[in-house]
């Protein structure tokens, strides 16, 4: 579904990216490990089209996107659930949501409304207050909700447990999963390797601008090979 | 009634000119973009609306739409040029587009008047003629400022990133702001210059952007209401404080300086507060018995 090679991107004369590759399918969480820096954000940054790649090609769904703009990818069915959850304070919860439909037709919006409350009934109970008024995670779980309103065949995900409670963690990261066994592809990054695990298919691990492993959880799990590859040689020699 | 009119006809027609000007600032904040080409705006559709009465010999209304469509079409190729900008440099770059109208009227020759301005341009222009042109204006500002526009309007504004995320054509949007801007000042600017029947470089110059912004500070910049609040407070405020005389100008930069401090949001801001404020506590209350449940 989302086949990304060899991506090099760049701040002005700094190499942040320079040879990332990462694929990710439907119905599949891909974990992005990597330490900070390593440019997993700027990566998907690129994928999502909020930066133009200097070299290296995104594909999605057969078709090349590479550096297409942000607003245009949307309309194809990815959609980037960007770092620090990003909603409206001040507005309502509902009125998110509406945001959130904005590439969709207007007729299905209604329905698609019913339909992020079912999955998140907490939205559902607080649906005229202001998004302000949440606790972080269920203000994570509303960004999800208005990525969804979008009916994407992919979402990337910037760090959703980022700030939470080891509880919100868990109950965020889990409805992760069930997005994915609903059928929608998940590309994410996490820093909280260990909670990210547990609901993962595959793994990708970046360093230094490059991906420097791929796998499947279960694999990484394992955990050697990952710390090798996250904390390169010296970790080991020194260990 | 009448008598009240007949005695501030002036008074009331230079408020409406006023809002109209305060809004081709307004409208631009509003989408997020730092510009003050409004003001630029208002010298084009001042010196277009004008040319085309004294040189081509044009009645009023069709000077004025001149003016108005073609200091919307410059605006709008200035933002072609500069939507980029963020915040300071934004206005830096849209002054002087506004000084550069100025000396673009200073060196027009018998075009414009030269230094001197343009003379004899006086228009058949009524109080419920400005009224009528407003309360277009107004509805199409209402348009934007409600529902799914407004939401999507504020998105823009208060997170372009995110409006991009969700699929919004953020350049679409100031691109939109810039040439709305440009047709509100353009009308601002034939109008005024059609009621006095002149127009001079030295008026379209920085003391508008002032003018334009003090009333937006003062009385709102969220919504048309608040520019009407200011266009209202500034324009009658001197004949009410004539009595301080040469102090004038002290009162009014305190007013700005107050409105600033304490009323972030303008005079507007503070009564959608108190509304705000009532609902949110309400609904904390109730959130704080769901949270416990849940």
């Amino acid at each position: 579904m989302l086949e990304v090679s060899d991506l090099h991107v760049s701040y002005g004369p700094v190499r942040a990216v320079h040879g990332v590759s990462l694929s990710a399918s439907a119905g599949r969480v891909t974990l992005v490990l990597g330490a900070n820096g390593a440019g997993k954000t700027t990566s998907l940054r690129a994928i999502a089209g909020f930066h133009k790649p200097d070299s290296g090609s995104v594909r999605f769904d057969g078709r090349d996107i590479t550096g297409t703009a942000a607003h245009k990818v949307v309309r194809r069915g990815m959609v980037l659930v960007p770092e620090g959850r990003k909603i409206f304070l001040p507005l309502t919860v509902e009125e998110n949501l509406r945001i959130g439909g904005y590439t969709a037709p207007r007729g299905s919006i209604e329905h698609s409304i019913d339909e992020v409350y079912e999955k998140f009934p907490i939205l559902a109970e607080r649906r005229h207050s202001p998004a302000g008024l949440l606790s972080g995670g269920e203000q994570q779980m509303l960004a999800f909700g208005r990525a969804l309103m979008s009916k994407p065949k992919l979402m990337l995900m910037d760090e959703p447990s980022m700030g939470l409670a080891p509880t919100m963690v868990e109950r965020v990261l889990s409805s992760v999963r069930t997005m994915a066994d609903a059928g929608i592809g998940i590309l994410m990054v996490e820093q909280n390797a260990e909670a990210g695990l547990r609901i993962a298919d595959t793994v990708a691990v970046v360093s230094r601008g490059e991906t420097v492993w791929t796998g499947t959880a279960l694999e990484a799990r394992d955990g050697k090979a990952i710390v090798h590859a996250m904390l390169g040689e010296a970790a080991l020699d020194g260990a | 009634m009448s008598d009240w009119y007949s005695m501030n006809v002036v008074l009331i027609q230079t408020t409406l000119t006023t809002l109209l000007l305060a809004l081709s600032i307004q409208v631009p904040i509003r989408f997020g973009v730092f510009s003050f080409a409004g003001v630029g705006a208002f010298g084009i559709g001042g010196y277009t609306a004008a040319i085309a009465m004294v040189h081509l010999g044009w009645t009023t209304w069709p000077s004025v739409a001149l003016g108005a469509v073609i200091s919307g079409i410059v605006v709008f190729a200035l933002g072609l040029l500069v939507q980029r900008l963020t915040g300071l440099y934004m206005g830096m770059a849209t002054i002087a587009f506004t000084l550069i109208i100025s000396v673009l009227a200073v060196n027009g020759g018998e075009l414009t008047g030269g230094a001197g301005g343009l003379y004899g341009a006086l228009g058949e222009i009524d109080t419920g003629h400005i009224l009528a042109i407003l309360a277009v204006v107004v509805a199409v500002l209402v348009w934007t400022e409600t529902k799914g526009m407004g939401r999507r309007i504020d998105t823009v504004r208060e997170d372009p990133e995110l409006a991009n995320s969700v699929g919004i054509d953020v350049v679409k949007y100031r691109l939109a702001s810039f040439a709305l801007s440009g047709v509100i000042g353009g009308l601002a600017g034939g109008i005024t210059t059609l009621l006095r029947s002149t127009i001079t470089p030295a008026e379209v110059n920085f003391h508008l952007v002032i003018v334009a912004l003090t009333a937006i500070i003062v009385g709102g910049a969220r919504s048309w209401l608040g520019a009407f609040i200011g266009a209202v407070i500034f324009v009658w405020l001197p004949t009410m404080i004539s009595f301080v005389q040469e102090w004038e100008k002290v009162v009014y930069g305190f007013i700005v300086a107050v409105a600033a401090i304490y009323l972030p949001n303008g005079v507007l801001g503070v009564v959608k507060d108190l509304i705000h404020r009532f609902r949110t506590r309400q609904e904390r209350a109730r959130l704080a018995v769901l949270q416990e449940k849940g």
